[in-house]
């Protein structure tokens, strides 16, 4: 409630082009919009250059926030779109994936959480692109295959496919970590 | 929240929610110098008034350029120029008395003043003044002085061989004529043939395509109203004239 509260005298500050409210926000959000700009990119440099590019969104733009929902979640998917938007820059496209026979792995919660945060973060980064952003959108941020499809500038059909093939690679290096640990 | 929430999805989203890393410490300074860059007194300047002065601009720079093109394709050709304005002087030069100056100066300078073979000339075929003209004698009496100095003239001693017949001495008439009949009939430099002066003389004054029709095009392309604040125009003498429109200027304000 307290964080709620700071965030909306933040909001106003901000909506006011307050820089000393500007610097309070950044320094009370930078740290988790990171964490998810990194998840999109594969390297550490792109995730800032995404999350600056994020911030400076956030203040220029903070009239189109009509307080629909929370202001940290407005931030968390001005980020996102603005990693989605540098992706489409770099030249990089979805690869639309034909659907093939998706076989359930065993669950493998036990190795999930062995794991640590970077090492987990690391193997979503591996994934290729079109996977890594339809599984950071459907599977961590929520969104439907419908919102997706209108982001990605792609079928609903195809980002299923996509979801699916990005279980099965994740599952996949999970089981060879499990093999290799239990040597 | 999907409502075909994978716990496989739920596991992986569980584990990376509390997931912070650290941020470089510079990049504050870097967010904040995109933001001064973005001004908001940029957003909000006119577009409108941008728009116009950008026409301006535009404008001006076109009658510089085409001012300068046309002044360069229609600069003045020296030689022909000089042909056309010398032949009127040559005319005054004609119509004075030069007495004492024919009898003191070289016999081809004599003939080159002599205004009754100069209409002569002028009036002729190229092919016939190679001919001896024996009407020119009689305004030669009238001019030159009687006394025989001329004989004596560089002229006169000029080898027979190396004179042509245009040259030559043309026969005398008065008793006065034998003095100057051995005076060379030079052609003045400047005279023009006929084709040559008919050209000039109807040589086309105004150009629809001029330097001033094409500044008031330009000004009319930017400036749509009736009454235009700048209007060139151009005499016969090819001098461009620029009048501003104060009136207008005033009216409006």
């Amino acid at each position: 409630m307290e964080q709620t509260v700071a965030l909306d005298h933040l909001y106003e500050g901000c909506k006011a082009n307050d820089p000393r409210a500007q610097e309070m926000l950044y320094r009370k959000l930078a740290s988790g919009m990171l964490g998810v700009c990194m998840r999109y990119v594969r390297t550490t440099a792109e995730a800032e250059d995404v999350l600056q590019a994020g911030f400076i969104k956030v203040f220029t733009q903070i009239e189109s926030f009509r307080g629909e929902g929370s202001f940290e979640g407005w931030i968390r998917r001005v980020m996102i779109n603005t990693a989605i938007e540098t992706y489409r820059k770099n030249g990089r496209s979805v690869q639309v994936m034909e659907l093939s026979e998706v076989t359930d792995a065993p669950q493998e919660a036990a190795v999930i959480d062995a794991l640590a945060c970077e090492d987990l973060l690391a193997m979503i980064r591996l994934l290729p692109d079109g996977y890594r952003a339809v599984f950071n959108l459907y599977a961590i941020e929520g969104y439907s295959h419908k919102e997706i499809a209108e982001l990605l500038e792609i079928s609903e059909g195809a980002s299923k496919s996509q979801l699916s093939r990005a279980r099965n690679w994740l599952k996949e290096r999970i089981k060879q970590i499990k093999a290799y640990e239990s040597r | 929240m999907n409502p075909d929430d994978n716990p496989f999805d739920r596991h992986i989203r569980d584990k990376m929610k509390n997931f912070t890393p650290d941020v470089s410490a510079g990049l504050w300074d870097k967010i904040e110098a995109g933001l001064a860059r973005k001004t908001p007194d940029e957003a909000a300047m006119p577009v409108r008034r941008r728009t116009v002065s950008v026409a301006w601009r535009w404008a001006a720079a076109a009658v510089l350029l085409v001012g300068v093109l046309s002044y360069w394709a229609s600069r003045p050709v020296p030689v022909i120029y000089l042909q056309g304005k010398t032949a009127a002087p040559m005319a005054e030069t004609h119509a004075q008395p030069a007495g004492p100056v024919a009898a003191s100066r070289p016999a081809g300078e004599t003939a080159s003043v002599m205004p009754g073979r100069t209409r002569t000339a002028r009036a002729l075929p190229r092919k016939v003044r190679s001919e001896p003209i024996p009407a020119a004698t009689a305004p030669i009496q009238e001019v030159l002085p009687s006394e025989p100095a001329v004989k004596q003239t560089p002229a006169v001693q000029l080898p027979p061989a190396a004179t042509p017949p245009s040259l030559r001495a043309t026969p005398e008439t008065g008793s006065s004529g034998s003095d100057i009949a051995e005076v060379p009939d030079l052609q003045p430099p400047v005279v023009l043939d006929d084709t040559a002066a008919e050209m000039l003389a109807s040589a086309p004054r105004s150009n629809p395509f001029g330097v001033s029709q094409l500044l008031n095009f330009v000004v009319g392309t930017v400036d749509r109203r009736e009454e235009k604040a700048v209007l060139f125009s151009s005499d016969s003498e090819g001098s461009i004239k620029i009048e501003f429109n104060l009136a207008r200027n005033r009216s409006r304000k």
